[in-house]
């Protein structure tokens, strides 16, 4: 920001996001302390680099984190394809802003030949409320409200024609890390209680077994880098796929809501336990 | 202040014997150690620096430091983050394994079997390799 | 809602230091692990000690092993006199409830002698197992009282 040079990469950067809205800006101070949120999100998603000058700060950033850019933009080499030379105002005067607007429309161009589907800004998640169960020092969770189960631990949240689906947290406990995902394609139709997709754990492959019939529209492709949301947030950023709901009221009538499904959960968990005590009893005899 | 040629770079795993993942970081750490970057690459006890020894913070704050963490909790990495303030590369076991999706590693923590030794080595050379490049000045900055 | 399984008498946690520098932290290691796969694996729980001194933090995760310790018997090893892992119980969750010193038992044990830190080797692994069966003791006692 102390050079006129930053001054215009920001303003390629803000009238690209203004252009495109499934972009998302980085801030690269907070980046570079190491925030999660962005830390994760570069991972799993393309990046535009906008360095200013030759320090190259923006390029830096991303390159630690063993990331190479979808696109480099270096603004004095912009500056000679372009032939507007930079004032050296720390203001965006009529020059600068030229400049700014040539290099956003190539930007923008070259994403128009991209899938850009993937380049998208986080859901934003109302906070639940949920059953807890402790058993040694394990937690178990169910969200109360807004969430249905099948016998298969797996979770279905309808959201007016569309619905989330994923795993609950009594199934990603007994997975253990989860290390792979492998989706299923986008635009099948899947039918209640057929395969959703698989995910791997040092420990086993499982399936998601669908509570719901529908249509596959989205994937939580954040996924692909960061599995371990499955584990860490089971029920919001773990979320698995998406369908276009076909007839929901139908579904319903073999699932569990929060509180039936919290019941089944505890005895399942108390059988286990009794279980597992009972066979290392049976080692040590 | 130290030149960079006196610097040593500090290896903090996470050391967790919850899962193997900790027990790849911490043979990996070994290996760095020993082996790969002896003489460059120094190791310390993330309790030590936990418990706030003034004399070890001291030392890694005078110097580069690599955290290993076993899992996405990242246990080490965040603890040096507000400990010292600072880490200059980590490294997570877990990535690792995704990237060698064959080698899947044994259950058994202690000790490791085969895969999981594998996995070490690997993790070890991207380690190691860390290690050079910082001591040779090209990365300076934080993490 | 919490519900709490109390019906059954309550496991003891293990927190072994986690020290990589120390002979000590290895011998702490291995002997956790022996109790709570091999000695006692109905009545022991282990914690992890980087999650437990990191724990607090929303985003850490290490609450659960926090919280498991201020309502259960703990017993923590100690890899050398620095005595981080009691240290991190009392001061996150209450005092531990025994202490076993590595130390101890290679001083008790001279013709035990571990080969490094990073093997323990036939002779360590032996020594391990003896501590191991002092903490199982340390467990009977507590698991009754519990």
């Amino acid at each position: 920001m102390d050079k006129s040079l930053g001054v215009i990469a920001r303003s390629v950067a803000l009238k690209l996001i203004e252009k495109r809205p499934e972009i998302q800006l980085i801030c690269p101070v907070l980046l570079n302390t190491g925030d999660e949120k962005y830390e994760n999100f570069i991972k799993s998603t393309k990046v535009i680099v906008i360095d200013g000058c030759m320090t190259r700060c923006a390029s830096k950033l991303v390159e630690k984190r063993e990331k190479k850019p979808f696109k480099r933009i270096f603004i004095p080499d912009m500056s000679k394809k372009y032939k507007i030379k930079p004032s050296k105002e720390l203001t965006l005067n009529e020059e600068n802003e030229k400049l700014a607007e040539q290099i956003m429309e190539e930007i923008s161009e070259e994403l128009g030949k991209v899938e850009v589907k993937q380049v998208l800004k986080s859901r934003e998640f109302e906070i639940l409320d949920f059953f807890e169960i402790t058993v040694d020092k394990y937690y178990f969770k169910v969200p109360k409200e807004g969430y249905y189960f099948n016998e298969n631990d797996c979770w279905i949240k309808p959201e007016g024609k569309t619905a989330l689906l994923g795993i609950s947290d009594y199934l990603q406990n007994a997975a253990a890390d989860i290390l792979f995902v492998e989706f299923p394609e986008i635009g099948s139709e899947i039918e209640q209680f057929d395969d959703a997709g698989s995910f791997e754990s040092s420990k086993t492959v499982l399936q998601l077994i669908s509570p719901g019939t529908g249509k596959i529209t989205r994937v939580n492709k954040t996924l692909e880098n960061n599995p371990e949301l499955m584990n860490q947030d089971p029920y919001q950023r773990g979320w698995f796929i998406e369908i276009e709901l076909r007839d929901f009221e139908e579904d319903k009538d073999l699932l569990m809501n929060g509180p039936d499904y919290f019941e089944y959960m505890k005895e399942k968990i108390m059988k286990e336990k009794n279980h597992i005590d009972q066979i290392k009893s049976e080692k040590i005899v | 202040m130290r030149r960079l040629s006196e610097k040593k770079v500090y290896i903090i795993p996470c050391s967790g014997i919850g899962k193997v993942f900790g027990s790849i970081g911490r043979e990996a750490t070994y290996i760095v150690v020993n082996e790969l970057a002896k003489g460059k690459a120094v190791l310390e006890c993330l309790p030590l620096i936990m418990k706030g020894k003034k004399e070890v913070i001291e030392e890694l704050k005078a110097n580069k430091v690599i955290t290993i963490d076993g899992c996405p909790l990242k246990c080490s990495y965040n603890d040096l983050k507000e400990v010292i303030g600072k880490v200059d590369a980590q490294f997570l076991t877990t990535d690792i394994v995704k990237e060698n999706r064959g080698l899947k590693p044994e259950p058994s923590i202690i000790p490791i079997g085969e895969n999981a030794k594998q996995l070490s080595r690997k993790l070890a050379e991207k380690v190691s390799a860390k290690v050079n490049k910082l001591l040779d000045g090209n990365e300076g900055a934080n993490e | 809602m919490k519900v709490r399984t109390n019906k059954m008498k309550k496991k003891v946690g293990i927190i072994a230091c986690s020290g990589e520098k120390l002979i000590g932290g290895t011998l702490a290691r291995a002997a956790a692990r022996i109790v709570v796969e091999k000695l006692r694996p109905q009545k022991t729980i282990v914690l992890c000690q980087p999650l437990f001194m990191a724990g607090g933090l929303e985003r850490h995760g290490g609450q659960e092993e926090r919280d498991f310790a201020k309502n259960h018997s703990t017993i923590t090893i100690e890899g050398c006199q620095e005595e981080c892992a009691k240290i991190a119980v009392d001061q996150y969750s209450g005092e531990s409830a025994a202490t076993i010193y590595i130390q101890e038992f290679l001083d008790a044990h001279p013709e035990l002698k571990p080969k490094s830190r990073e093997d323990l080797g036939e002779d360590g692994m032996k020594l391990a197992e003896i501590i191991a069966e002092e903490i199982a003791k340390k467990v009977d006692e507590l698991f009754v009282s519990n």
